[in-house]
């Protein structure tokens, strides 16, 4: 038995969110495969080499904040961009589909294991050891859209990037147009690493000194984890605990992630983070006619909540999630021993990451004391402060 | 010089609660040094912290009191120190009230030192300081005695200053503060208090100061 202190709390939470981390050998899996896929599109004798291809992640491996699912069995889901650089007006959405989907299927290792044609993608079911998915969004870029960001107070570095992508239930898809569905991850994932740069940057430093220099686009260094990338993970983890039989009406990841990102400021120490963010998230929820709006960051017009209006119980649900994020949050404070702490976290987090951790909490204690001079391992009592001195000086 | 059994004593009993203290005969010092970890509370918000402290133990222990500073480089340097890099806990009539209620080396830490380095972790993690603070210098002096005395009138506090300067402490007499009861049943029983803690000197010291900064002011 360890007595937890308020410090203590912090290194449960960044014990628990490195738990649902996913390996260092699945990252650099998943990397390995998705480069191969870019080459295989892009490079040498494909036809689509000419057109300036790029391949690079969005969503979760890209931010930095994937976790493990529930169960063993279930997948990760990698979702990839593959973007060439064509124009609306030289090429259909639907042309751009499927010379993206020939390619793939001119090989037969992808021919295998390609899943049915999706409504944007083209999903590849990797069955080996590890269990993911990659899903393949073809794109282009959209200049003219970028400009208008631009002209809205989007900065030029999260504007630029913008994307047009295709979506095969919509009236022109086999024809040339100038409206596609548009989408700009790599601008949001400049703006949530905006969020969080200073921790970022500290914590780079700190562990491979000044020199190193990380870019967005690689799958991201999985090595530095700020506390907003940590408060993703632990609240993603509590919402699949919450919605494990309810995966219909869960709130979206996006949602959680944007706000969490609106909400932080900064703070260095995951505890304060976790407070504030808790506490600073429904404030951004804002209401535009009647209407709950989560704005895109990078697209002020899109509205990240709309699905709220097609499906009527997602948005109590979000938010009576939040008020038990709120309510949990506050007990897990209250830890005070490792005995205790059990009963508290396993119904948030999971027995299995629960449990480990705690007992890796206990072994760190019992190594601490041993290494240093004999100790008591009795805590410091706590002194009531009454009437006390204020300070003063020359 | 100081009885160095008492020292012993007193740091055994202070380690039953801090064990990352050490006691150590340095240079004909006595000194205590190493981690404070405490846990305080003050109205219902509790702080958890730690700092590498030290604290010298003057000769003339338990008479004067030891000095303490801060080696972790936590505290950042224009906090309430003295010109000697030593933490400035309090008034240094308030530091030698509370230790007169528990004159112990952990009485020491508990009643003077913790609450000094709670206030800095709380304005740290808060942002403002729990117990406010005093100003620097005579002027500080001054609002630690108003809070004393429960006096607001500047005066009335030069005129208690006096008595105590004097040692003219006449339990039927009339309170100095003017409120016309007999000192017994006023300011009497503080005056008890504070007449054996420091030499009258100290207090006229204290008088002078403030009766120049008062007269700089206008």
């Amino acid at each position: 038995m360890v007595r937890i202190q308020r410090t203590d709390i912090g290194y449960l939470l960044d014990e628990i969110a490195q738990s649902l981390d996913i390996s260092n050998s699945l990252f650099e899996d998943a990397e390995k495969k998705y480069r191969a896929v870019g080459s295989w599109l892009g490079e040498g004798n494909s036809p689509l080499a000419t057109f300036s291809p790029e391949i690079y992640p969005q969503g979760s491996f890209l931010l930095g904040t994937v976790i493990k699912p529930i169960s063993d069995k279930d997948e990760y889901d990698i979702d990839l961009v593959f973007r060439l650089v064509v124009s609306k007006d030289q090429i259909t959405p639907k042309k751009l589909k499927h010379l993206v989907g020939d390619r793939l299927k001119a090989n037969d290792v992808y021919l295998r294991i390609l899943d049915e044609e999706g409504r944007r993608c083209w999903t590849l079911k990797y069955a080996d050891n590890a269990q993911f998915h990659m899903d393949i969004l073809p794109a282009i870029p959209d200049e003219y859209f970028s400009g208008i960001l631009q002209k809205q107070g989007v900065p030029s570095n999260f504007a630029g990037t913008s994307i047009d992508v295709t979506d095969n239930t919509k009236a022109n898809y086999s024809m040339i147009s100038m409206d596609w569905p548009r989408c700009n991850p790599k601008g949001f994932a400049a703006w949530f690493q905006s969020r969080m740069l200073i921790q970022y940057n500290e914590l780079r430093k700190h562990i491979f000194g000044e020199a190193y220099k990380a870019e967005i686009e690689k799958v991201p260094n999985y090595r530095i984890k700020t506390p907003l990338q940590r408060c993703v993970q632990l609240l993603k983890r509590h919402r699949d605990i919450v919605f494990e039989n309810d995966q219909e009406n869960r709130p979206a990841s996006i949602l959680i992630t944007t706000l969490a990102a609106y909400a932080y400021e900064n703070e260095a120490d995951l505890v304060d983070a976790m407070i504030n963010i808790i506490d600073r998230m429904p404030s951004f929820i804002t209401e535009r006619n009647g209407v709950s709006w989560v704005p895109n960051p990078v697209d002020p017009s899109e509205n990240f909540a709309d699905r709220w209006a097609d499906h009527p119980g997602r948005e109590p649900n979000f938010k009576n999630w939040l008020r038990k994020v709120k309510s949990d949050f506050n007990r897990i404070l209250t830890c005070y021993d490792s005995d205790s702490a059990g009963k508290i976290l396993v119904p948030i987090f999971g027995e299995r990451i629960s449990r480990s951790t705690i007992t890796k909490f206990e072994e760190a204690a019992q190594s601490r004391s041993f290494n240093s001079i004999p100790t008591l391992q009795k805590a410091p009592p706590v002194v009531n402060i009454t009437r006390p001195n204020k300070p003063w000086g020359f | 010089m100081v009885d160095l059994s008492i020292i012993d004593n007193q740091y055994w009993e202070l380690i039953e609660s801090y064990p990352e203290l050490r006691l150590d005969y340095l240079g004909g010092e006595n000194r205590i040094s190493g981690k404070l970890i405490f846990s305080a509370n003050f109205q219902y918000q509790r702080i958890d912290d730690e700092y590498i402290i030290e604290v010298i133990i003057p000769d003339t222990y338990p008479d004067s009191l030891p000095t303490v500073r801060e080696k972790g480089n936590k505290i950042s340097r224009d906090f309430h120190k003295y010109r000697d890099d030593s933490l400035c806990l309090g008034a240094s009539l308030a530091i030698k009230l509370k230790f007169a209620k528990q004159p112990t080396l952990l009485g020491f830490i508990e009643n003077c030192v913790i609450p000094y380095l709670y206030s800095y972790s709380y304005k740290c993690t808060y942002g403002f300081l729990p117990f406010g603070e005093l100003s620097h210098g005579w002027l500080g002096v001054l609002e630690y005695y108003k809070d004393l005395f429960d006096i607001n009138d500047e005066r009335t506090i030069l005129r208690l200053l006096k008595t105590l300067a004097q040692d003219k402490y006449k339990a039927h007499s009339r309170c100095p503060c003017g409120s016309r009861k007999r000192m017994r049943d006023c300011h009497g029983n503080l005056f008890k208090k504070l007449i054996p803690l420091q030499p009258t000197m100290n207090y006229f010291e204290d008088y002078q100061a403030i009766l120049e900064g008062l007269k700089k002011n206008k």
